[in-house]
């Protein structure tokens, strides 16, 4: 005993507690490039997530790993570093923040029986699949409906122009053809629709002033915040006031940031309520401000951290990650950040959808 | 808890440790604990130098950048020395030379960007005033640092900086690779150390892997590095992936960015590390050496000290074999030699305990009761012989066996629950139940354990089957006296040895008035049942003595008389109880004579009446008789024949003897017997005056007991007397001087010539008890034959003189003389016997029986 004694002593700035075998949970964004401020602010709601949940003592007594991935906004790198976080064990995959990557993941997840929950794919081609795949927001199609209806009876558009991007092909030309759809069976028209891929040589210059003649009342641009931003600032350019809706894929920080007086007034619908008072969502807040910094709390932080507590809810009910889906799917009721969603039976979510605007360089609640 | 026991051995070897290795320790943990301070101090001032240098050459380069759009300012808007269609194209040639920029641009007034490098046209024109840099600018006047964001151009990290001029804002975008490149040559010690650098948001900007510069990782996890935490110089240690850093900080003021120079702990304080592993080897060996010096030192103790254990459980065994035990010091063979002492006394007081026990064993097996010690569960832990013969087991069978088992259910629920009942109260329980038509009664005594609380019981079972027996009859015989006694005609009042009424009937109590009961009376003491009776008493102060004076000499008392308030009287009869000669107690019956005591006066009355008839019926006789004989004696004088007078003589003595009986009867008390001392002496004056005999020649004596005869008996008794003193008063003394008068009679001396002498003597002598004479008429011999049992008594008259005797030729028997006939006939009417004794004189003895 005396041995042991000294020999603790003696060696123990040389012993290193290992940790208990953790909870791993993947995370794949875009976490580099133009549009990385989706993929980043998606993470950091992760994050802040994992941080949360070992602080009140891991999953059943575990501590939870986060393992982030970058997807780099290409296919063939999101199924590569897919593969890499499935090697490394983790018990689901929250991600990929683009329905383009979501898409591409689809195949390897369900041969490999992985649970993938996106915090912000919301292309209907995912829509009503029994598959691994789930998400914590609608399909877009729901608020597509919304926005088209707002514009159609609140601004009394009429003449709609559509222009997307074709990096995030999977859910803009989707996101298009849908509000199509919407606008026109509400009697409206699409007198203009384009695309262009996002870059620095894009030429929004010239692409705002192809827009222009067709004469829309209003503008449709699904694309990532910063190419949102530049085309909102040179359709001002050209004097143009037309009202601007953006998708819910430029409502970041960045389109205000980048966008300035430009985006002042912009139309967007979100299954987020910016001014709500709801507890859990302003002490995230404040959590996600001291953490971070004084940086917005947006979307994507907000559905990246319910995202991973959704997981954590399952595993808590079941530990066996094998039956993560089957558990996710059985609760089917979630406590959000702004309340109760809900996710069906395809692991598609149910959120209330709002409507909210530019001003004075903020996002404002519904209109 | 657990006491913990340390071998001596072990104490030994650890003190010998201690002593050796404790001043080892001490000096090594001291000289590590400087030793780890200066190196510490020192380490952490090495960091923090580098810290604050690549702090400094940060500063540096945010200086440059300053400076270079402060010139772009000077030449084009100052100094003008660039035409404005060659802005452009200046601010391109600057970009070439200031690598450190990504891009210039020239914005106005509004923000609108009128000139860029790299030229964009999409990015001309662009109003820019949204941005907080420019509101910020435009407030302050001063140079802005952005915070870290992605570039429109590049898509990578870049800081701007934008600096106001006259007429608007120059704003440069710095590609902060530069400053990964940088943190990355920084150091080349080869000790692992890295540099980072972290924005005001705790975004990492720069790093030696870009990767978390690229994903704009955060360092917000680690507490030290919030943003409040990071205003000044420090350091800090932190744990990551397992291993632990030092973390040296310096703050990069324009832009409250954080220069973090960072260390493995391991590899920074590698020189304690090897300090404290020279110092383990050490002391370890320093442990090691004064492990085997205290083994073989203590050897020479522990060894014998094995011995001595190992012969102290032999002893524990019972084995006494001494051993050798070798030893190398003085104390221990004092130690040896006491132990070997100590065995054979143990041995001794054992061999003396085994006698004791088994002679106790004996006296436990002798008891004729069951004695068994059981504990909680009821397990026979010790049990006699009689204990388990009881049971139909031998004591090896019994003992570790469960008791309640050899009961019947019924039986072994209710002794189970007097035992449970023993050991949860502590306290003895005494009961009794039957078994197989056997009545035991159960002495159940608590056994208590060491901590005070009752852990087995120990039980006496005794067999009181004959007793319970004795019980049931006695009670029952108590029963049946109770009842003969209730339904006796009289009170009945026992009172106990310690003077408390034991028993009283009804009738006892309704001499004390109408409303009492025995219930009320009996458990009263003494004192109190005398105050009841006496205030029942018309007589309380002779009552009281009465009770006293009994109960004081304690014997038996018949007969009191009390008369009681209520006006019946009472005869009250005390007795002591006495079983075995000791006092038990003692008993006073009342009897009620009051209808006797009515009926008893009147029979008095009655009897007073009829007393007086009969003195009168006697005295009339008397004068009767007395006037026969005075007419006989009248008419003798008229006769002068000697032979007739003679026999007028003798009937009037007869006549008279009769008179006299009658006299008597009439002067006795209860006129029915006749006391025959006086009559007999009166009897013997009248006829010497009659015969004239002399009193001077002859005497009588008469010897008569206290006799008193039934008038039945009287008179021909004294008819007798009189015929056989006559006789002898004529015939057994013949000389005429002893005549008095002129009559000469055969009276006079003796036939010795002294004086004559009659003697008359009467005896009565107790003969017991004759059966009745109806006996033999259709009686049992059984059947109240006590009642008709008579009493008799032998009556012996001896009538002698000393005169000439009865001559023998005449037989008494068969005379002619009317005397000695009448004297046959009346002894046969007495159903008794005469016989003569001529013995110097006649000596006549009659006998006879008297009922009495």
């Amino acid at each position: 005993m005396m041995v042991v004694f000294f020999a603790a002593f003696l060696f123990a700035g040389n012993i290193n507690a290992e940790d208990k075998n953790p909870i791993k949970i993947g995370f794949v964004g875009g976490l580099t490039g133009r549009n990385s401020d989706l993929g980043i602010q998606g993470r950091n709601g992760a994050t802040l997530a994992v941080e949360d949940i070992n602080r009140h003592g891991g999953i059943n007594g575990k501590p939870v790993q986060l393992i982030t991935r970058d997807d780099k906004q290409d296919p063939q790198t999101a199924l590569k570093v897919d593969r890499e976080l499935i090697e490394e064990d983790v018990v689901a995959i929250i991600g990929h923040m683009t329905s383009t990557m979501s898409e591409a993941a689809l195949p390897l997840i369900n041969e490999r029986k992985i649970t993938m929950i996106s915090p912000t794919s919301g292309t209907n081609k995912l829509t009503g699949i029994d598959d691994y795949f789930l998400r914590v927001v609608n399909p877009d199609i729901q608020l597509i409906n919304l926005k088209t209806d707002y514009a159609f009876r609140n601004l009394r558009l009429r003449r709609m122009a559509i222009v997307y991007d074709l990096s995030n092909r999977t859910y803009t030309e989707n996101y298009a053809a849908n509000f199509k759809s919407a606008f026109e069976r509400l009697g409206g028209k699409v007198v203009f629709s384009d695309s262009f891929m996002t870059g620095p040589d894009v030429g929004f210059k010239g692409f705002a002033r192809k827009i222009l003649p067709a004469k829309p009342d209003g503008l449709l641009i699904v694309a990532g915040a910063m190419d949102t931003a530049i085309l909102c600032q040179h359709i001002r350019m050209t004097g143009s006031k037309i009202p601007i809706l953006v998708s819910g894929w430029a409502q970041t920080p960045d389109l205000l940031r980048h966008g300035g007086p430009a985006v002042e007034g912009v139309v967007a619908a979100q299954y987020f309520d910016h001014g709500s008072l709801a507890k859990p969502f302003v002490m995230l807040r404040e959590k996600y401000r001291a953490r971070f910094g004084d940086v917005d709390l947006t979307f994507a932080v907000v559905t990246g951290y319910e995202a991973v507590m959704v997981v954590k809810d399952a595993l808590s009910r079941n530990p066996d990650p094998k039956r993560l889906k089957e558990t996710i799917l059985k609760q089917k009721n979630f406590n959000g950040m702004q309340g109760v969603f809900e996710i069906d039976s395809y692991g598609d979510a149910k959120r209330k959808g709002y409507i909210a605007t530019v001003q004075n360089n903020r996002f404002c609640g519904r209109k | 808890m657990k006491k913990l026991t340390f071998g001596l051995r072990n104490i030994l070897i650890f003190s010998f440790i201690l002593l050796g290795g404790l001043p080892i320790l001490v000096m090594g943990f001291i000289a590590i604990k400087f030793i780890s301070a200066d190196i510490d101090m020192e380490v952490r001032a090495k960091n923090l130098l580098i810290a604050r240098s690549f702090s400094s050459e940060v500063q540096t380069f945010l200086d440059e950048a300053l400076s270079t759009l402060r010139l772009i300012e000077d030449a084009i808007i100052k100094k003008q020395y660039i035409r404005r269609d060659d802005v452009n194209n200046y601010l391109n040639d600057t970009l070439m030379v200031h690598f450190e920029f990504d891009s210039v641009a020239i914005l106005d007034e509004k923000g609108i960007v009128r000139f860029a490098a790299p030229y964009d046209r999409d990015f001309i024109g662009m109003n820019l005033s949204g941005q907080t840099f420019f509101s910020r600018v435009r407030q302050y006047g001063q140079p802005y640092w952005s915070s870290t964001f992605i570039s429109l151009q590049t898509g990578k990290p870049t800081l701007m900086l934008a600096v106001p001029m006259k007429g608007g804002i120059i704003v440069g975008y710095l590609n902060l690779a530069t400053l990964s490149l940088a943190t990355g040559r920084r150091i080349q010690t080869g000790r692992m150390i890295h540099s980072l650098i972290i924005d005001r948001e705790g975004t990492i900007i720069a790093h030696p892997d870009q990767n978390k510069v690229s994903e704009r990782q955060n360092m917000g996890y680690l507490e030290f590095l919030r943003q409040e935490n990071r205003r000044h110089e420090g350091d800090f240690i932190y744990r990551e992936d397992g291993r632990e850093y030092l973390a040296s900080l310096s703050p990069v003021p324009y832009t409250q960015w954080t220069v973090i120079v960072v260390v493995p702990v391991d590899e920074a304080f590698a020189p304690v590390a090897r300090v404290r592993k020279l110092f383990a080897i050490g002391a370890s060996l320093a442990i090691l050496l004064a492990t085997a010096i205290a083994f073989i030192t203590l050897r020479k103790v522990t060894n014998p000290l094995s011995q001595l254990v190992r012969g102290a459980r032999r002893i524990a065994q019972g084995s006494y074999v001494p051993e050798n035990i070798p030893s190398s010091y003085k104390e221990m063979d004092e130690l040896i030699y006491d132990f070997h002492l100590m065995t054979l006394a143990i041995q001794s007081r054992e061999k003396e305990l085994k006698e004791s026990k088994e002679t106790l064993q004996v006296f436990f097996d002798a008891v004729h009761e069951s004695m068994v010690i059981i504990n909680a569960e009821g397990i026979v832990l010790l049990s006699n012989a009689t204990g388990a013969v009881r049971l139909g087991k031998t004591v090896q069978e019994l003992v570790g066996a469960c008791l309640y088992d050899h009961f019947p259910p019924d039986l072994s629920v209710n002794r189970k629950e007097q035992y449970e009942k023993v050991i949860a109260t502590g306290e003895p329980v005494f009961f009794e139940d039957t078994r197989a038509g056997r009545y035991f009664g159960q002495y159940c005594y608590p056994v208590f354990g060491g901590d005070g609380k009752a852990a087995e019981v120990a039980i006496f079972g005794q067999e009181i089957t004959e007793r319970k027996k004795a019980e049931d009859a006695i009670h029952a015989m108590a029963q049946r006296y109770h009842t003969i006694l209730s339904h006796q005609h009289y009170g009945i009042l026992v009172v106990a040895e310690d003077n408390k009424i034991e028993y009283v009937n009804q009738i006892f109590c309704d001499q004390l008035g109408p409303s009492w009961t025995p219930s009320e009376l009996i458990g009263l003491t003494a004192e109190e049942i005398i105050r009841i009776v006496l205030h029942a008493c018309t007589d309380p102060a002779a009552m009281s003595a009465f009770i006293r004076e009994s109960v004081a000499e304690g014997r038996l008392v018949l007969g009191k008389e009390v008369v009681m308030r209520n006006g019946r009287i009472y005869l009250v009869d005390f007795t002591q109880i006495l079983i075995d000669g000791k006092r038990s107690g003692r008993m006073w019956l009342y009897r009620d004579i009051t209808e006797r005591k009515l009926a008893e006066d009147q029979i008095r009355a009655s009897l007073k009446e009829k007393e007086i008839l009969l003195k009168e019926v006697h005295h009339r006789v008397k004068n009767n008789l007395a006037i026969i004989a005075s007419i006989l004696a009248l008419q003798s004088r008229h006769v002068q024949d000697e032979t007739s007078l003679e026999i007028f003589r003798e009937c009037e003595n007869r006549v008279r003897t009769m008179a006299m009986i009658h006299t008597k009867l009439y002067q006795s008390k209860d006129l029915a017997h006749v006391d025959f001392t006086s009559y007999i002496q009166e009897l013997a004056n009248d006829l010497f005056v009659s015969y004239r005999v002399n009193s001077d020649a002859v005497a009588i004596k008469v010897d008569i007991e206290d006799i008193s005869l039934d008038i039945n008996v009287a008179i021909p008794v004294g008819l007798i007397l009189n015929e056989l003193l006559s006789n002898t008063l004529k015939y057994a003394f013949p000389v005429e001087e002893n005549r008095t008068g002129d009559e000469k009679t055969g009276a006079g001396e003796g036939e010795t010539g002294s004086k004559g002498e009659i003697v008359v003597i009467m005896r009565e002598e107790r003969i017991g008890e004759l059966p009745s004479p109806l006996a033999g008429e259709g009686r049992g011999e059984g059947e109240d034959s006590m009642l008709h049992a008579l009493r008799y008594t032998l009556i012996t008259l001896s009538i002698s003189d000393n005169g000439i005797g009865f001559p023998d030729d005449i037989d008494f028997r068969n005379t002619k003389s009317l005397g000695l006939q009448l004297v046959m006939a009346l002894v046969e009417q007495l159903e008794g016997t005469i016989e003569i004794k001529r013995n110097g004189g006649t000596i006549f003895i009659v006998k006879f029986k008297e009922e009495r």
